[in-house]
């Protein structure tokens, strides 16, 4: 739980490094022409045009020029055609930059250290606390907010004389104010990210989610389990903790907070109301809101300029026949859009993890994305530190990021100055960008071993398994665990779902559809003699534990905790690996070798329970 | 990479049937030993063979129509280029003021009836920009001109306005001459320019303006050629405050210039500008005095960092040399290479392996003898030693970095230019020759943009395609992403085993907790590399700031460098030394050749040939490299080779021995000292060429890891591995 050691100095270094680089390149640092870094939408030359252009009782967006925000016209303009001799031309925006990404940096870590929070009471109510101080952890806040800040595509960004940084701070606002429940906050980030660039609308799923069920933490049928658990013992044992528990877990789980999203959707209307009115007071002479949505959002949508950027739909709508583009603008966009459902249902129980998923999502498949975008995702990424803690691909990733992010300037000059290459040579780069995103968002939320360890021991193997199925089977799993009960059910129920998991994600998502049982595991290991369920490999009488409890076979692996129910309702109740714990636990035991592939991992207290 | 490695090794049970794509990777990176042996051998062989697969050329633009149209050039325009050269020499000889051939020169261009101006230029030295690279060339417009006033060049500019152009294109022509010390070649150089610019001033048929440079090479061809395409490109307002300077040292100097030069007509001191260049031609005349059967020309195409100009100008050039002129052309090659016996002996190898694959299938043709493969290889040689220099072989590399693309034709004739036939009949050759070149250039509707701008050539009439030479550099570095992922797939299931042990060391503080757990380890050794490459880029800054001591020696200067460059290592090692040691050498290692190959195929792209040359000696240093403590457990046999090799590489890949043999192998073993290699630092740098940057930031990072990881302690698990 303890922060980072010298986080201040660190974040003071990284303060100073970018004024150090404010102040030592003057001229060098062409980064605000670079179309990595600064796109059509975010530009400041373009925005100091527009103010120009206001200034002279035009239209910011006649010239197709400028297709931000009329606010920021009015935020950034004056410090646009300010100049000091000797010093980068947008100096004063840049100043204002850094103190930008400071305030991004502290509300990451606000945000985080809510999530460490939250992650401690559930692991509290699931009498798991040990477990946790068996891993070690670190402050995902502190981390978080120094990957972010120290990210080189930050800095550049920072530098480069791009709005972005403002974007990213209205995006990180919104959600830190709905972590900490500050409706008019979330709110107010929520309406200021949407206006200023239209993709960060699909946020509200996630905002409305951690408004109405709170910070991310185990999934609901933990705790449900849980409480049938501590019912059964806590009826005869009246055990203060238990019922404690039991009654922190309904408070938990069963509630969706209407009022928190009432509050929420109101301040949106109010602040919705309040943008437009600005807007419209700042264009009311020169064209007016319907020219700023034809400019700013339909620009967005229709993608209209196609100067070369690290996406992938430049290329595309260069070459796609005028009469299909409509088509494919709508395929395009809608793409963004279908992730929305399956993944909300998905991760229902982590909104935060949701939120960054559609951040990465959005900004691999938005029409102008700039390094900005990553810039965010990477920082919000830092977040989940300990979760993926064994994140495969991780060394790949981290190669093909600097990889990219090196050949992308290279591919750009060998194609724009040297004139040797051409823009597939860029695009090259762009599309390997688009795969590494992919690879990323696909390893961070569907990759086998990089959930969170509730998820792999409570869920098959098949990580694919979309979430309802867990559903119908939490509510069948009696409580001395028996498969065949639950195999029987949710086949027809999951069948559609997995043709739809399939579509989604194309990632081994076969396997389920020709096997939709839940209990893939079972099927290599060795059964047990007598009831046929899965036993532990080691035993010498072939026996799943609770025949082998049964029979009270001298075992030296099940009989180390004969656990039944109805053993374990006569043991002392202080002792807190009881009952639902010890279920979890011997589950965990069980599977934790699978997926380490070596028994030895499990960490030292959990061997000597 | 190490996508493979994750899923290389899928836990028993968990998951029978993986994808087949994911064990087909776990395959080849299990078998990672024998697929990189396999795929280097494989990359030298091809490597090897290059001069076997060269391609003949040809002439792909069909707008170019080389030799369609018969020569204008006659004997009339002889002499003229005669009478020229007459008047040229007698007034070399009189005075030496610098000016009168510029004067000269003026003279005939106005009396001709085309446009003239002179330009003035202050000779600049190059600067060093390890940034410069990647910024556009705008940016060099804020070059300081701190010479003095005195210090001048001036270059003579004539230009012919198409009578059937829109003056939106133009094609330059380039003569450069000593000013101050004209000999009688360049003189006769100037001489063939004229006439053609007569002739050129006549013809009905241009549809592009005519430019010709007649540059003041005094402070070098470059200096002069660049400055003029410097202000050409980027047109400069004595208004501006950076320019003040220059601007006033100008307008003192131009009076007393005009005065001088008495030409009369409108002022001649404005720039002025005909249209994008579609290409440009550098010749001159070069009296060599070794008796040959034919005239002969000699092309040389390298620009800056590696960049050839199109391969279609080459093409129309010896096409006409060669099928209308009757001229001999050649290219440069390694001369060392032409004697060297085990390239002959290789050469009979590839003639015999051609007669055994013509006997299986009369299809295939790999016909080469062995003095044509020996040649070839030269040639190649020479080819890539250049393009890998990154520095340009002439004064055409200053149009490249503007996109244009230029040759220099060096004519030489085959007799003595005293005597007046021969030299008559040498100039009429000449004289078709770019008469033709500028004829063809001349009926481009676009850039040249249809033929080849990444190839080697290992004749004048073959080439190497870029499809073709990436083939045996791909093999070369195909071990490194593998042998990367194997390390690290085998360091990952170790890790698991010895965690425990892992957690007893202090250096992982309670901040770096999440490394412990394996997925995240190489963080560690991550940190090392970067802090190495941190290392080289302040190395490589070093000697901006030495080059503010004007007065010091080469040797003194390197001393210097080398001796701060250590000092700063051994700061780094103080600093995060400590934590070095607990990440595992194979971690480190991996990390370093993942840093490695990036490197590399960065470099592939900006500058293909230093790629090459770099490869050949970081991939088996890579490869390779263990601990040497690790090497003592081995058998006596495998330990003695090992050792050597290790230690062999290790002294060829550092950078300053692989820069000199490069260099001795190619140029000849002259003079070697200690200062040499200073030298030809200041050289790269100077030149601006990338090969500095990879020489510095990836070879010599690379190099100083490989020997960090040789001379590492092998202690706890790394001993077990």
């Amino acid at each position: 739980m303890a922060g980072i050691r010298g986080y201040w100095a660190l974040t003071a270094a990284a303060i100073a490094f970018r004024l150090l680089l404010l102040l030592c390149f003057p001229k060098d640092l062409h980064l605000g022409s670079r179309p990595e870094v600064a796109t059509p939408l975010t530009s400041l030359r373009r925005l100091a045009e527009g103010y120009w252009l206001k200034q002279a009782s035009m239209s910011p967006y006649s010239g197709s020029m400028y297709h931000g925000s009329p606010l920021l016209l009015s935020f950034l303009g004056q410090l646009t055609i300010r100049r000091v001799e000797g010093r980068p031309p947008h100096f004063y925006c840049s100043l204002m930059f850094v103190v930008v990404d400071f305030i991004t940096a502290i509300l990451i870590r606000a945000t985080g250290q809510k999530l460490l929070l939250s992650r401690h009471k559930s692991f509290q109510v699931l009498n798991l606390s040990k477990l946790v101080e068996a891993s070690g952890i670190v402050n995902p806040g502190d981390f978080a907010s120094l990957v972010y800040l120290w990210n080189p595509l930050t800095i550049v960004t920072c530098m480069g004389s791009s709005t972005s940084p403002i974007d990213n701070l209205m995006v990180v606002m919104a959600i830190y104010g709905a972590c900490s429940r500050i409706a008019p906050l979330a709110a107010f980030g929520w309406v200021f990210a949407t206006h200023l660039s239209l993709y960060p609308m699909i946020l509200i799923v996630p905002v409305i989610l951690l408004l109405g069920y709170g910070l991310d933490a185990p999934p609901s049928k933990l705790f449900l389990h849980k409480t049938s658990d501590a019912s059964s013992s806590g009826a005869l044992n009246q055990s203060p903790d238990n019922s404690g528990a039991s009654r922190l877990t309904d408070n938990t789980i069963h509630t969706f907070s209407w009022v928190q999203v009432f509050h929420f959707v109101l301040w949106v209307f109010i602040w919705l109301c309040y943008v437009l009115l600005l807007s419209s007071i700042s264009l009311k002479d020169v064209g007016g809101l319907s020219e700023m949505f034809r400019k700013t959002y339909g620009f967005i949508l229709t993608v209209e300029d196609l100067s070369p950027n690290i996406g992938v739909l430049w290329y595309f709508f260069a070459e796609v026949f005028e009469f299909f583009r409509n088509f494919f603008l709508i395929v395009f966009h809608v793409n963004i859009l279908f992730m929305i459902f399956p993944l909300a249902i998905r991760l229902k129980h982590r909104p935060c993890f949701l939120a960054f998923v559609y951040i990465a999502i959005s900004s691999m498949l938005k029409s102008y994305p700039s390094v900005g975008d990553s810039a965010l995702y990477l920082g919000l990424l830092a977040l989940f530190c300990n979760e993926l803690a064994d994140m495969h691909f991780s060394f790949f990733l981290f190669c093909g990021y600097i990889g990219v992010s090196l050949l992308s300037p290279v591919m750009h000059n060998l194609w724009i100055w040297r004139g040797t290459g051409n823009a597939n040579f860029y695009f090259a780069t762009g599309l390997a960008y688009a795969c590494l995103q992919t690879v990323l968002v696909v390893e961070t939320t569907l990759g086998p071993s990089n959930h969170p360890f509730w998820w792999r021991w409570t869920t098959p193997s098949n990580l694919l398994l979309p979430f309802p199925l867990f559903l119908v089977r939490v509510r069948f799993l009696p409580d001395d665990e028996d498969p065949k009960i639950v195999e029987a059910q949710p086949s027809s129920i999951s069948l559609p779902v997995f043709h739809f998991g399939a579509l989604l994600f194309g990632r081994d998502s076969l396997v389920p559809m020709k096997c939709p049982k839940p209990s893939l595991r079972g099927l290599n290991k060795p059964k047990c003699i007598k009831c046929g369920n899965v036993a532990r490999s080691r035993c010498p009488f072939q026996s799943c534990k609770s025949c082998c409890a049964k029979a009270e076979n001298p075992c030296q692996i099940h009989d180390k905790r004969p656990v039944s129910s109805s053993i374990s309702v006569e043991r002392p109740s202080d002792d807190v690996f009881t009952t639902g714990a010890s279920w979890r636990l011997n589950s965990l035991r069980q599977h934790l070798p699978v997926f380490y592939g070596q028994r030895d991992l499990l960490p030292g207290r959990m061997q000597q329970i | 990479m190490a996508a493979e490695a994750g899923d290389g090794n899928p836990q028993p049970g968990r998951r029978p049937r993986s994808r087949l794509i994911v064990r087909l990777g776990a395959l080849v990176v299990a078998r990672s030993v024998l697929v990189s042996v396999v795929c280097c051998i494989a990359g030298s062989i091809a490597f090897l063979l290059l001069p076997v697969l060269a391609k003949n050329t040809y002439v792909s633009e069909n707008a170019l129509m080389p030799g369609s149209a018969n020569p204008m050039f006659s004997s009339h325009d002889v002499l003229e280029a005669n009478r020229f050269l007459k008047e040229i020499i007698d007034r070399g000889s009189a005075k030496v003021t610098g000016t009168e051939i510029a004067k000269l020169i003026g003279q005939h261009v106005v009396d001709v009836g085309a446009e003239l101006y002179y330009h003035k230029f202050h000779p600049h030295g190059n600067q060093f920009h390890p940034i410069h690279f990647f910024s556009s060339i705008t940016s060099t417009m804020e070059m300081q001109y701190n010479s003095s006033c005195t210090l001048f060049g001036l270059n003579s500019v004539g230009i012919i306005r198409a009578p059937r152009g829109d003056g939106k294109e133009a094609i330059v022509l380039v003569t450069p001459y000593n000013s101050q010390n004209i000999g009688q070649s360049e003189a006769l150089s100037l001489g063939l320019a004229f006439s053609i610019f007569s002739l050129l001033s006549r013809v009905t048929w241009l549809a592009k303006d005519i430019v010709w440079l007649a540059a003041d090479s005094r402070y070098g061809e470059y200096t002069a050629v660049d400055s003029w395409l410097k202000d050409y490109h980027n047109p400069s307002f004595l208004s501006n405050s950076g320019k003040i300077g220059t601007g006033v040292c100008f307008e003192e100097n131009i009076l007393h210039l005009l005065d001088q030069l008495k030409v009369k007509g409108p002022r001649y001191n404005i720039f002025k500008r005909a249209g994008t260049m579609a290409a440009a031609l550098v010749f001159k005349v070069i009296d060599k005095n070794e008796k040959e059967e034919r005239d002969s020309l000699t092309i040389y195409a390298e620009a800056s960092n590696g960049q050839m100009p199109n391969l279609d100008l080459i093409n129309i050039v010896h096409y006409l040399a060669v099928h209308r002129q009757g001229l001999r052309v050649k290219i440069g090659s390694v001369h060392s290479l032409l004697k060297a016996a085990w390239l002959k002996f290789v050469g009979e190898m590839v003639h015999l392996f051609g007669k055994l694959t013509k006997h299986l299938n009369p299809k295939w043709k790999i016909d080469i003898t062995s003095a044509e493969y020996v040649e070839g290889t030269a040639t190649l040689a020479s080819s890539i030693y250049y393009q890998a220099l990154g520095v340009p072989t002439g004064s055409h590399g200053a149009f490249r970095d503007y996109q244009v693309d230029a040759i220099t034709l060096e004519l030489s004739p085959r007799f003595s230019l005293n005597n007046e036939n021969n030299r008559s009949a040498f100039l009429l050759r000449g004289g078709r020759l770019i008469e033709g070149v500028i004829r063809s250039i001349n009926n481009l509707l676009e850039k040249f943009h249809q033929s080849f701008f990444l190839y080697f050539l290992t004749a004048p009439h073959k080439f190497v395609s870029v499809g073709v030479y990436m083939i045996p550099f791909a093999l070369l570095i195909a071990p490194l992403p593998i042998v990367a992922a194997a390390l690290f797939s085998g360091n990952d299931s170790l890790g698991v085993s010895t965690e425990k042990v892992n957690q007893e060391p202090g250096c992982i503080g309670s901040s770096d907790a999440e490394l412990r757990s394996g997925s995240w380890k190489w963080l560690q050794a991550a940190k090392v590399v970067f802090m190495i490459h941190l290392w080289a880029i302040i190395v490589s800054l070093l000697p901006y700031m030495l080059s503010q001591f004007p007065f010091m020696t080469p040797i003194t200067l390197l001393l210097v460098w080398a001796a701060l460059s250590i000092c700063t290592l051994l700061i780094f090692y103080l600093i995060f030394g400590a934590c070095s040691t607990h990440c595992g050498w194979e971690l480190l290692k991996s990390v370093m050749i993942a840093a490695a190959s990036i490197g590399l195929s960065l470099m592939s792209v900006i500058n293909f040939s230093t790629a090459q040359i770099g490869a050949m000696l970081i991939v088996p240093m890579c490869l390779l490299v263990q601990p040497l403590r690790k090497q003592m457990q081995a058998g006596v046999c495998r330990k003695a080779v090992l050792v050597i090799c290790n230690l062999t590489l290790a002294v060829v890949g550092f950078p300053p021995v692989a820069l000199l043999i490069a260099k001795g192998l190619c140029e000849g073993f002259g003079k070697a000292g200690v200062g040499a290699f200073w030298e030809l630092a200041q050289l790269l740098w100077s030149w601006n060429s990338a090969t500095y940057l990879y020489l510095l930031w990836i070879h010599l990072p690379c190099w100083v890891l490989c020997f960090h990881i040789l001379l590492y302690p092998c202690i706890g698990r790394s001993s077990k591995a």
